[in-house]
């Protein structure tokens, strides 16, 4: 704002209330296998360092609506999985936690897959403080089924590293179109003879809604502008926070020029 | 017994100079202590009185009284014209017409401003601000730096009734909040309401503030004007025909922006960020039982980011008035008045450009009736018929390749209200105020009507025509008011009124925002309601030099409204399903101390008062802290006059912070740390106080020609006020978490020249 030159920023100390520490689930499922994972840990005072403890030796068990049935191996501490169990679309699957004494389920239908149609690098340059400023990024292609509500999460992958911004979008205002979708990265930005792969899950209303409440309450993007900050609504049972989403993913890849 | 004939004195109070009527003036006989009355908001008075001799005295705050005998044979029209006091700066800032008129005017919880007293208040950038100087008062509070709006006794921002000229102002601030609408060379009289709203006004919660324009000259042309670092303003008026109509135009604007055409920054230096604002009025006195007026107001923000982005907001209001008498008893005003408020985004990414419009609009026809009926009684009654026009989001996307729009539904709404109010004073110790009024609210089609359940969904989407009712509300909102006078210097106040909401303010931000959505009553909306008691003790001291009052109230809230935690609600056809509903309550008592002559003077006030909410779904059912909920609240004003020419201010402010919601702790999700949020509203932002300081120097004072220099420094201390606080990674450790606090101001120094002829 023009009245910038005029205000200013600095750390504060706020006392914090210590709050008892809650479970934090983290799963999903695709149609790919190596992709049934279910993440456990806990939330520890804002103050403390930022070392989060994983929940271990829980019982974590994943079913499809007809009984298929799994029971997900910890393979790091806190990280339980199922590389050989892989979805299909049009299913609903529900997950199991069992952990500390207590359950929680949550359920998820997987969407159908989308395909990138094209992938294709940008690059646009301009005047920054005088100086000349190039940014690079990809813009993805794709067809929007018609007649349907439909969500989408994309992610970036730059090299071998997965950026961190989360990228959502639903068809409102698109519906039955193709869609052309600009994709910025600022961390890490991206750089010529990068090796980009983006990913398209499709997934449901709920987890759409669960990131887009969860972009406005990451400490990495400024707490955002909420006005009754909260925690993102999670579809597990009994209280645990986080999310379980079964999605169809499609991806493609390129190196930027 | 001889049956005493009565007649009627009556007629209009004004300035002599100007021409200008003054509102609120104390007409009163001295032989009969409960006959007098206050000129209205027209100017008009009448007293009926058996015949006889009798003394009448005139009086209005920054003059001369006027002393008058006279024999009532018949029943007479006589005008008082008032001369101004001389030395103006020895008076008081806001303050009552009559050294002990706080004590007779029923009206507690009434703060009357009278506009040339507040020359001499530190306001921000110099514009001395109506709105930022009620602000100072007990029970009135700012809703925080950059934020538009003010709470009044632990209400929301929306539940202000703001009247220009009887149009309503949807968002009373320019700049998000650092200046007022209100272009105070263009105002008369202002008059706050925070306790019990007389019958005639009606529409929200926890204030009326009518605000009145002034008509001009009609004597002489007179041009008057200032020059500032920031903003400059010029008012033109003078006679359409001398004695009988006159008018006036003012206009403001800031360039505040020019100083960022100064940056290197390509981005800031093709940016803008000014307001401009427009009040004019013209009347015409058609004869001695007829007058016509016209005013009206248009004022507009803007701010752009080089050619990228372009926001611009603003109100604009039209007022056709016709005064009429029917006899001298019976006073009538005819308003028919329209008011729109509109804000337009404009994007523009190379090929991918953006419109988002919105805008809300009423359409008002209003007949209010002064009926003087004897010395000790007089009734007010009428009726206000609104159309309310609600165009919620216009989007269109425009890309190279394709037009997409998106058009959320439009609401209209009927609103139509009765009223009877009257004031009787049986004996000279008691004066009582008591009315009824009865509005009725119907939300209309055409369009799309839904129902959602529990979870948000739509479980019906019923489609409603033009002529259709979709819903009527009913609701009876009594008053009353009971001033009961102790001794010459001391009285008590007792008061009840329910008042009845039927727009609602939904803000998404932590922030009020010129894109804060209005939505009317509905299928899914009820009416908001609150009954407010309260009690108040007014005491003059020291040979009423000084002037104290206490008041505490106590307030019932329903049908309150908040958001579900994650409610999405911009540009949301649905947006209803976000909401939760539920009841508040506020309390609190307010302290208030004033010294009103002599060289030094001022005021303090103080406030303590507590705001809820207690809604099933938030906070887990249970009580929590309204985000406007501030325990303390303290303000002092000292004004001295050092010589003709020098006078020196300084205002102290202090109030607790917003109740706000912050992490409790955190987890890692997604590859990132998340707050991990448990109450809502559970902590506090820091208190916040400045203070600010200014003086004025009359540079030349001659009958034809007048020049000052107005300096101030807002924020003199420089303390770092907190505008936002949020956690966030530690950029030099990435193995913690940070809470980073925002200010937007310290020191802000201005000076303007102002000059009139």
């Amino acid at each position: 704002m023009g009245f910038s030159h005029l205000s200013c920023t600095k750390v504060v100390d706020i006392n914090l209330n210590d709050a008892a520490p809650k479970l934090i689930i983290e799963g999903g499922i695709s149609d790919k296998l190596a992709s049934c994972s279910v993440k456990l840990s806990k939330t520890v005072n804002f103050d403390k360092p930022n070392d989060f403890p994983a929940v271990t030796g829980a019982l974590v068990t994943i079913t499809d609506e007809f009984g298929e049935y799994a029971a997900l191996t910890e393979t790091t501490p806190g990280l339980y999985k199922a590389d050989f169990y892989r979805g299909n679309a049009g299913k609903t699957y529900t997950v199991t936690v069992n952990a500390e004494g207590k359950t929680y389920t949550a359920s998820s239908r997987m969407a159908y897959p989308i395909a990138i149609d094209t992938l294709i690098p940008q690059r646009i340059t301009f005047d920054h403080f005088g100086k000349t400023e190039t940014l690079n990024f990809v813009k993805i292609q794709y067809q929007d089924p018609k007649w349907e509500e439909n969500y989408y999460h994309f992610i970036e992958k730059i090299n071998s590293m997965i950026s961190t911004d989360i990228m959502i979008d639903n068809d409102i205002l698109r519906d039955g179109n193709v869609i052309s979708q600009q994709i910025y990265s600022e961390n890490p930005p991206i750089q010529e003879g990068d090796t980009i792969t983006v990913y398209l899950q499709t997934i449901q209303k709920d987890i759409f809604n669960y990131f887009a409440q969860l972009s406005q309450v990451t400490s990495q993007d400024r707490g955002g502008q909420a006005a009754a900050p909260a925690n993102p609504t999670s579809n597990f049972s009994n209280g645990a926070l986080g999310y379980f989403s079964a999605y169809s993913v499609r991806s493609k890849r390129i190196i930027i020029p | 017994m001889l049956a005493q004939n009565k007649h009627t004195i009556s007629g209009y109070v004004k300035d002599a100079r100007t021409g200008e009527e003054l509102i609120g003036a104390a007409v009163f006989v001295k032989e009969l202590s409960t006959a007098g009355t206050f000129s209205n908001a027209y100017g008009f008075y009448s007293i009926t009185l058996p015949e006889g001799k009798y003394n009448l005295t005139v009086q209005f705050i920054g003059y001369e009284p006027i002393l008058t005998q006279l024999v009532l044979k018949q029943n007479l029209r006589q005008n008082f014209s008032l001369t101004e006091k001389i030395s103006e700066l020895t008076e008081v800032i806001i303050t009552a017409e009559k050294k002990d008129e706080n004590i007779n005017k029923v009206q507690m919880g009434v703060d009357k401003m009278v506009m040339k007293e507040i020359q001499n208040i530190p306001v921000l950038m110099g514009e001395k601000d109506v709105l930022k100087t009620l602000q100072l008062m007990p029970g009135v509070k700012s809703a925080g730096e950059g934020n538009s709006g003010f709470y009044v006794r632990g209400g929301a921002t929306d539940q202000n009734l703001i009247l220009l000229d009887e149009a309503t102002v949807y968002n009373a601030s320019h700049l998000l909040g650092f200046f007022s609408v209100f272009n105070s060379d263009a105002i008369k009289d202002v008059t706050l309401y925070k306790g019990s709203q007389p019958a005639e006004y009606g529409g929200r919660l926890s204030s009326v503030l009518d605000i009145r324009m002034k008509d001009g000259n009609d004597k002489k042309f007179g041009v008057e004007g200032g020059i500032g670092i920031i903003s400059s303003r010029l008012k033109i008026e003078g006679p359409i025909v001398k004695d009988k109509g006159s008018f006036t135009i003012s206009g403001r604007r800031t360039y505040a922006d020019l100083f960022l055409k100064l940056s290197s920054d390509t981005l800031i230096n093709r940016s803008t960020l000014y307001f401009y604002d427009l009040n004019a009025k013209a009347n015409y006195r058609i004869n001695s039982n007829n007058r016509i007026f016209l005013s009206g107001y248009f004022g507009k923000d803007v701010l752009g980011l080089a050619d990228r982005f372009a926001f611009d907001w603003g109100n604009a209001t039209g007022t056709l008035r016709w005064n009429h008498l029917y006899g001298d008893k019976l006073f009538s005003n005819t308003s028919v008045i329209f008011s729109n408020y509109q804000y337009n985004i404009h994007l523009n990414f190379g090929t991918t450009k953006g419109l988002i419009i919105s805008r809300i609009q009423n359409y008002n026809l209003k007949q209010d009736y002064q009926y003087f009926i004897s010395s000790k009684y007089s009734l007010k009654f009428g009726f206000n018929s609104l159309y309310h026009k609600i165009v919620p989001g216009l989007v269109t996307l425009e890309s190279d390749t394709k037009t997409d729009q998106l058009n959320l539904t439009k609401k209209y709404a009927w609103e139509n209200a009765i009223y009877l109010s009257n004031e009787y004073r049986p004996f000279n110790l008691l004066n009582l105020e008591f009315g009824l009024r009865l509005s009725s609210f119907s939300i209309l089609g055409p369009g799309d009507f839904y129902t959602y359940d529990q979870k948000g969904n739509t479980t019906l989407t019923t489609k409603y025509n033009s002529v259709q009712f979709v819903k009527t509300y009913f609701n009876p909102q009594p008053r009353i008011s009971v001033n009961y006078i102790l001794t010459e210097k001391n009285s008590v106040k007792v008061s009840y009124a329910r008042n009845i909401q039927d727009l609602h303010l939904l803000s998404n931000s932590t922030s009020g925002n010129p894109t804060d959505a209005w939505i009317p009553s509905s299928n899914n909306v009820k009416p908001e309601i609150a009954d407010q008691v309260s009690l108040g003790y007014f005491r003059n001291f020291n040979d009423n030099n000084f002037e104290f009052s206490a008041e505490t109230y106590f307030k019932y809230l329903q049908n309150q409204v908040d958001f579900k935690d994650g409610a999405e609600i911009n540009l949301n056809e649905n947006v209803e399903s976000q909401l939760l509903f539920g009841k508040g309550r506020a309390y609190g008592i307010e302290f208030f101390i004033k010294k009103k002559y002599g060289k030094l003077n001022g005021w303090l006030g103080y406030t303590l008062a507590a705001s809820e909410k207690k809604i099933e779904g938030i906070n887990n059912g249970q009580y929590y802290k309204a985000k406007q909920d501030r325990t303390h609240d303290l303000s002092i004003v000292g004004i001295y006059e050092m010589s003709k020419k020098w006078t020196v201010s300084a205002t102290w402010v202090y109030y607790t912070g917003n109740a706000v919601t912050f992490p409790s702790g955190k987890y890692y999700l997604n590859g990132r740390v998340v707050n991990y949020y448990t109450e809502r509203n559970g902590y506090r932002m820091p208190a916040y106080h400045r203070l600010d300081i200014g003086a004025t120097l009359q540079s030349k004072k001659t009958a034809n020609f007048e020049s000052s220099w107005s300096f101030s420094c807002y924020n003199v201390y420089g303390r770092e006020n907190a505008y936002s606080i949020t956690f966030q990674q530690d950029p030099n450790d990435a193995t913690r978490t940070q809470a980073i606090q925002t200010t937007l101001f310290r020191w802000i120094p201005s000076v303007t020249y102002n000059i009139k002829f």
